[in-house]
């Protein structure tokens, strides 16, 4: 980058800073895009309980991958139709922490 | 008699269905056949795990359907059995799994879908950090504005998908409309992640502020941050909302930290 | 041999200081975090999974410190596999270390069970083999873990489903002597007795005979489910109905011979309003305030 634009977006920056820091006095939370997500009453995770009680429900011998070939996603994505089709390049997205 | 540890890996190896596993002849004559008892003990190390893991990927299983994801669920366990007694650190690697699985290729936004989730799971568990007051920023100089470097809440997570994941999310949310979801236009998503107090937060991002943010993430200065993310755009909205969601935990200037 | 006095064990009750006053709790589950906040319960303790609470922070570490700060808290670990032959895992046990030292919790226990072969965990508490093998390891790994705590601990009899063939000991003396040789306090489970009982044949009489009120730390109520085959009737551990009345029978007679042991409620699937464990904990309330009355009045007589 040139020194003239570098000298620019420095300058964009100290001035964005300045208003950010005076909007967030501002209330900018109201401000912020934000969607609010499912709430934090996930149950906790381990129960010395038994499962859901059952001894006979596909245990024992049964041997899902033999079926897993057959199965098609049920659920809602069903409704999507064809909606979704992979782009070109897609790729993984992995979160960064 | 086996040895403790003899009894205890065959054991394992029966409640996973694996060969070499205990049998009848291993067991007291009792009230409970043998078959009936060693299904107990599966059922219930599987039910246990299919359930975290539905706790952990609920819009996954409301996507694909209770039988379908205790079918990919028990595929995935398989090949991934816990190595810690905390399961809250259970099922990382179920993003990549379900991205792959061959039944759940007509579905390709599930990988993308699984890792928000995860994204939301790892936001909610993280450490908790003081927000920076934002007072203290004002005292420093214009000069010294480029060189400095962003502490993030631990919370903090950047997601990008080439998929619409905030409207398909939205439309499983309590209050959305799955009606929907035929609805939805392709389209990508950027997002940003955090806990704020006791919510998890996402906030949509443009592509210029992603970069931006992205570079900070990485612990790269302002200044190099925002050129690398054209260095011609106004971040004013971004950076208020990163303050004022609390995202920022810390600056660091050369010399020290403020806050 | 260790003193058998179980320590670090005082629960205090909400009807006062005196040592022979009931004390009772309830398994504490996030769903009921509000409604606890708002409630009167008359509970006296609340018990969680400290597998639960090993996140760096967040919002469920936080709600337990608001617990914290109004209930006494008893932590009853899944996770240390005390049956296993290996050494207790060191990286689970410093995580219990840190949630005691920052919670200071009136009892801590864990299961007389394994649940990790080799480096895999698998989620369910397995039976261990009554074996003098077997003791020999529980009793390492019970001493071990209560020297890292620096602290008593209990442990729980399982509820079973089979068991080895070969056995050398009781279940109920291989926890007397686990107890005598380690200085473990015992967590009596009532309804896994009854479970064990009518899956495997336990001697539910000679079982409670044996125990002494020296050992015993804590009592455990829960409810359990029937199934109904060509075999015959299997009980499941499910945690996810009330007690049923053959238990409160059994733990009648517990108390009767225990005395007053702190006494908790545990509801894990299909949870109900707080105010339905509540009530069961009132109603093992009530039955430890029969047993001081009546044995007041044996004193009188």
């Amino acid at each position: 980058m040139k020194n003239s634009s570098k000298l620019l977006s420095a300058a964009i920056l100290a001035t964005a800073f300045t208003g950010a820091l005076a909007t967030v006095d501002a209330a900018a939370e109201e401000k912020a895009k934000m969607e609010k997500c499912f709430g934090v009453a996930k149950a906790g995770q381990n129960d010395c309980a038994a499962g859901p009680g059952t001894s006979c429900a596909g245990t024992s011998t049964v041997n899902y991958q033999g079926n897993a070939w057959k199965l098609v996603p049920a659920g809602t994505c069903v409704k999507m139709g064809g909606s979704m089709t992979a782009r070109e390049g897609h790729k993984a997205p992995v979160p960064k922490s | 008699m086996n040895t403790l540890r003899e009894f205890q890996n065959a054991f394992r190896s029966a409640v996973l269905s694996q060969p070499g596993g205990l049998g009848e002849a291993d067991f007291a004559p009792g009230n409970v056949p043998f078959s009936a008892g060693m299904a107990i003990y599966r059922n219930n190390v599987f039910a246990k795990l299919i359930d975290a893991l539905g706790d952990l990927y609920p819009i996954i299983k409301r996507l694909v359907g209770d039988e379908f994801f205790a079918y990919a669920a028990r595929d995935f366990i398989s090949a991934h059995l816990p190595r810690s007694p905390v399961l809250a650190d259970y099922g990382d690697e179920f993003p990549a799994f379900i991205e792959g699985f061959g039944p759940a290729q007509s579905t390709p936004y599930l990988g993308d879908m699984a890792c928000l989730e995860l994204a939301h799971h790892q936001a909610t568990h993280a450490a908790d950090a003081t927000v920076l007051d934002t007072g203290a920023l004002k005292d420093v100089a214009a000069s010294a504005l480029s060189s400095i470097r962003f502490q993030f809440h631990p919370s903090c997570r950047l997601l990008h998908s080439d998929y619409s994941l905030k409207e398909i999310w939205q439309a499983h949310n309590k209050d959305g409309d799955i009606e929907q979801l035929a609805d939805i236009a392709p389209g990508e998503a950027r997002l940003l992640i955090l806990r704020v107090e006791e919510r998890i937060e996402m906030r949509e991002l443009d592509p210029m502020e992603f970069d931006f943010i992205t570079a900070l993430m990485a612990g790269k200065i302002l200044g190099v941050a925002f050129e690398e993310s054209g260095g011609d755009w106004n971040p004013q909205e971004i950076l208020a909302d990163l303050f004022g969601l609390g995202a920022v935990t810390n600056i660091n200037l050369s010399g020290g930290n403020y806050g | 041999m260790q003193s058998l006095a179980i320590k670090g064990g005082a629960l205090p009750s909400a009807h006062g200081k005196d040592p022979v006053s009931p004390s009772v709790g309830i398994g504490f589950k996030p769903v009921h975090y509000d409604a606890i906040l708002k409630t009167k319960t008359g509970i006296d303790w609340l018990e969680v999974h400290p597998e639960n609470y090993m996140s760096p922070g967040g919002p469920f570490m936080a709600h337990l410190e608001i617990m914290a700060e109004r209930y006494p808290i008893s932590l009853h670990a899944v996770g240390l596999s005390p049956g296993s032959p290996d050494p207790v895992d060191a990286v689970h046990l410093e995580r219990l270390k840190a949630l005691v030292d920052r919670f200071q919790p009136a009892l801590v226990s864990d299961h007389l069970a394994w649940s990790r072969e080799s480096d895999v965990f698998l989620p369910d508490l397995l039976p261990v083999p009554y074996t003098k093998e077997a003791l020999n390891a529980v009793c390492d790994n019970v001493s071990h873990i209560q020297d890292v705590l620096g602290r008593q601990i209990l442990i729980e009899n399982p509820s079973s489903y089979l068991r080895p063939q070969g056995e050398e000991i009781d279940e109920v003396a291989f926890l007397i002597a686990l107890a005598e040789q380690t200085g473990c306090g015992i967590l009596f489970d009532v309804n896994n007795l009854y479970v064990s009982s009518e899956n495997t044949g336990l001697d539910m009489a000679a079982y409670l005979a044996a125990l002494s009120p020296e050992i015993i730390g804590e009592i455990h109520l829960a409810g359990h489910k029937r199934e109904t085959s060509s075999g015959g009737d299997i009980l499941i551990d499910d945690h996810g109905s009330k007690v049923r009345q053959a238990v409160w029978d059994l733990y009648s007679r517990a108390i009767e011979r225990l005395g007053p042991v702190p006494t908790l409620i545990e509801w894990d699937t299909d949870i109900p309003e707080l105010e339905v464990l509540v009530s069961e904990a009132a109603k093992a309330r009530a039955i430890i305030e029969q047993s001081i009355l009546e044995r007041g009045n044996e004193h009188a007589a």
